[in-house]
């Protein structure tokens, strides 16, 4: 920056942002007419206008990503501060333990588990992995649901729609596809305000009977899992049994009616 | 204070700057959320894929880097008033200095960005489009 600038660039660039008066403008219009170097200038200003908003508007309108959203920056802070004393407390407990480990696996473990175990454990196992993920917890975020729910559709075989769970405060992050023993398997995910997050994990059903309704917990998660011939669905999350219950609830009224399957439960 | 009849996203970026500035000033930001800002930060750089048309690549990294040479308080008065389409009055009001600063700090802006973009061979000024 050598020379300030004098009182043309103020109207040069007030006249560019619409910022002068009608009688002042004619008269910077008129002054450009004359004067081709000036002319060149303004042309050139409105020029940078159009090209930062040809560079920068499709980055403007993206939606917020799920690793700024308020509540999770906060939950993110809050989840600091324990994160130490537990890991430091974990690791005494597994210094502790691991003289009785070998020992106490040979006892402790049981011959395979049953179908429906491991249906949850599938479940759980992929919302331990994805449920903390700041920046990628989906693989296709809702903005298009109907690409979503047809993707997934489609690799898994089934009719897959996301049900909507707005009405319990949770709204559809997005989705992802995962292996499971019964092919392709489909899991979504919600967010409340409170950056709290639910998946909902659907796996082609074997076409056996429909799955009776059924809870399990663990640490730091309770599931619901039910099923209809063709699906088998788990919710899981970290809330309370009786909200993640209303939620589980409303997928299952909403899955019922977009597969058309009925199903052999019958809590209500 | 937000008043009722003024622009609402003019005092939501005054918010956001403050917000901002007061984040910077504190220096006890752990080296991880240093890492997460910067992480966010590379995050929001357009990648040639954003930009619409193969041709106007060229022209649009002249531009980023020409952005980039730009201090910030001019940087910052010409994205609010070129890009969020803010008013000379509402920019000053956001950034806290007279209307007076505003436009001068544009004016160098704007024509700093010209001889920047000047001085690459064979544009005039704007994105290049080859036909």
């Amino acid at each position: 920056m050598t020379t300030a600038p004098d009182n043309r660039d103020l109207e040069i660039n007030a006249l560019v942002d619409g910022e002068l008066d009608a009688s002042t403008q004619a008269e910077v219009e008129a002054w450009l007419a004359t004067n081709p170097k000036s002319a060149e200038q303004a042309s050139a200003y409105r020029q940078f206008n159009t090209d930062l908003h040809q560079i920068f508007d499709k980055v403007l309108d993206e939606p917020i990503p799920a690793a700024l959203h308020p509540a999770l920056i906060n939950a993110r802070r809050t989840a600091l501060w324990w994160r130490r004393p537990m890991m430091a407390a974990a690791a005494v407990l597994l210094v502790l333990i691991g003289g009785l480990g070998m020992w106490a696996a040979n006892a402790v473990l049981v011959p395979g588990p049953a179908a429906s175990d491991t249906l949850v454990a599938e479940a759980t196992r992929a919302y331990a992995v994805y449920v903390p993920e700041l920046l990628h917890p989906v693989e296709v975020t809702a903005s298009d649901p109907d690409h979503l729910n047809n993707w997934l559709s489609s690799r898994t075989g089934r009719t897959l729609v996301a049900p909507d769970l707005t009405g319990n405060g949770f709204r559809l992050l997005g989705g992802r596809l995962l292996p499971s023993a019964d092919g392709p398997a489909a899991q979504f995910m919600y967010q409340d305000t409170g950056g709290r997050r639910v998946t909902l994990y659907l796996r082609p059903g074997d076409g056996a009977e429909p799955r009776e309704f059924a809870a399990a917990s663990g640490d730091g998660w309770n599931a619901f899992s039910w099923g209809y011939p063709q699906i088998a669905c788990v919710i899981v999350g970290d809330l309370e049994p009786p909200e993640l219950r209303a939620l589980a609830e409303s997928a299952y009224r909403q899955i019922g009616v977009s597969t058309g399957a009925k199903s052999a439960n019958s809590w209500q | 204070m937000f008043r009722a009849g003024t622009n609402l996203r003019a005092w939501l970026f005054t918010i956001m700057r403050n917000i901002y500035i007061n984040s910077m000033r504190a220096k006890s930001a752990s080296a991880e959320h240093a890492q997460q800002s910067l992480d966010d930060a590379q995050a929001r750089v357009p990648t040639p894929a954003d930009i619409a048309t193969p041709e106007a690549i060229l022209g649009a990294k002249d531009i980023v880097s020409a952005l980039d040479q730009l201090s910030v308080s001019q940087r910052e008065v010409l994205v609010l008033v070129a890009l969020e389409g803010m008013s000379y009055l509402e920019t000053a009001q956001i950034t806290g200095v007279p209307t007076g600063t505003v436009m001068s700090r544009l004016a160098r802006s704007r024509e700093k960005l010209r001889r920047i973009l000047n001085a690459k061979p064979g544009r005039p000024a704007g994105l290049r489009r080859v036909k």
